[in-house]
Parts: C-alpha cells; sequence; structure tokens
C-alpha cells in the first residue's frame, strides 16, 4: 500500500470517530449529587434559595 | 440530645429514611440537596407518601416528636461527618416549625456547639444575614445553618 493510501485509511478512521461520537449521548457529570430538580422538597429549596439569594453570608 | 433516636437507612448519598412508630406507621424522608450557592445543602424533612411525594407541612401528631427530632439530629450529624465540608441550611415549613427548631438549637446548644458553628439568618431592612447563633438571645430566624467544625 502507498504512504498516500495509508495517509487516506488513517484520516477515514479519524473521521469515522468522530461521527461515531457525535452520535454518543453525551452526559455531564457535574459535582451535585442530585439535582435540584429531583429534590423530594422543592418548593423548600426555591424558598431557601430565594432567601441566600438575598443574604449576606459570613465568610 | 440524648434521646434514642430510630434506625435509619440511607437510601442514597444525600437521602436518608426511617419509620415512625407512634399512633401510626408513618415513613419519613430526610434529604441534603445542593442549593445555588456552592456546597450550601438545603435539608429537607417531612413524610413520604404512598405515591413517592413527600408531605413537610403536615404535623403527623405521631406521639414520637422527641424520637423523629432525634432522629433527624442523628442524621444532621451522619451527613456532616461524612461532608464535613458541607454547611447545612434548614428551616421549617412553617413559622411555628422554625420556632421550634429555635429551641431544639437552645435546648441542646451545650452538645453541638463543641462540635458545629451554628449561625441563622436574620432579616435585616432590605436583605437577610447571616449571623452566628446565640442560644440566650430571642432573635427570630429566617433560617438556619450548621457546619462541622474541622
Amino acid at each position: 500500500m502507498s504512504e498516500v493510501n495509508k495517509n487516506t485509511i488513517h484520516r477515514s478512521k479519524k473521521q469515522s470517530g468522530l461521527k461515531d461520537l457525535r452520535d454518543q449521548k453525551i452526559v455531564f457529570i457535574t459535582k451535585s449529587e442530585i439535582s435540584p430538580s429531583k429534590t423530594l422538597f422543592p418548593e423548600k429549596l426555591k424558598k431557601i434559595n430565594k432567601l441566600l439569594k438575598k443574604a449576606e453570608l459570613l465568610p | 440530645m440524648g434521646y434514642q433516636p430510630y434506625s435509619f437507612h440511607k437510601n442514597l448519598e444525600t437521602r436518608y429514611t426511617f419509620i415512625s412508630r407512634g399512633k401510626r406507621i408513618i415513613e419519613k424522608v430526610i434529604e441534603f440537596t445542593p442549593t445555588s450557592i456552592e456546597n450550601i445543602y438545603n435539608m429537607g424533612f417531612g413524610d413520604l407518601l404512598q405515591d413517592g411525594s413527600v408531605d413537610d407541612k403536615s404535623n403527623s401528631n405521631n406521639g414520637d416528636i422527641i424520637k423523629v427530632l432525634a432522629t433527624v439530629i442523628h442524621v444532621l450529624f451522619e451527613f456532616t461527618l461524612r461532608h464535613p465540608h458541607i454547611k447545612v441550611i434548614f428551616t421549617g415549613s412553617t413559622k411555628e416549625r422554625t420556632l421550634l427548631y429555635r429551641r431544639i438549637l437552645k435546648t441542646n446548644f451545650e452538645n453541638f456547639g463543641n462540635k458545629f458553628i451554628i449561625s441563622g439568618l436574620i432579616k435585616t431592612a432590605d436583605n437577610y444575614s447571616e449571623v452566628i447563633f446565640d442560644p440566650n438571645k430571642e432573635v427570630e430566624y429566617e433560617a438556619f445553618f450548621i457546619k462541622r467544625i474541622t
């Protein structure tokens, strides 16, 4: 196989790999263990976030 | 708090359940949820209903309030021991319940004070301020913070 053909195969493998990646469902791992939307206490969390937004906290 | 708590289960990293065995059998749930501020988690507590939802407003009046609250405190101890960098915030679903939490903190301040930094959120003219909890001052708190002394 010529050098040119080898490069072509290498490139097409790379491109195929990118396509595979594009087809994957991307999952973002965040620091929080439970997302706020999944809490059993959404109202309470809303109230607390509202308080915290206006709060001056100790360092 | 020297009262014997109910045994509890850790269902998830941040969710605990236990059974209140008073006049009725009631499943209780305690959940720690991240707030909008990093490392501050809200502690929610209520009755787990059959449809999977939670009621944190009703007064169960199950005749075992001291044991239930002792269990909540033990869970709080356990959670903060596992996550000492996390500051837990909690407030009552009603004004009366927030007052009850203040009474508990006041009564047990000797036990808590050397293990935790306890503070509260008070209303100021146009905002809220976090102040160190003073058991001897009659202050109206909107919420409480508790964090392990590390």
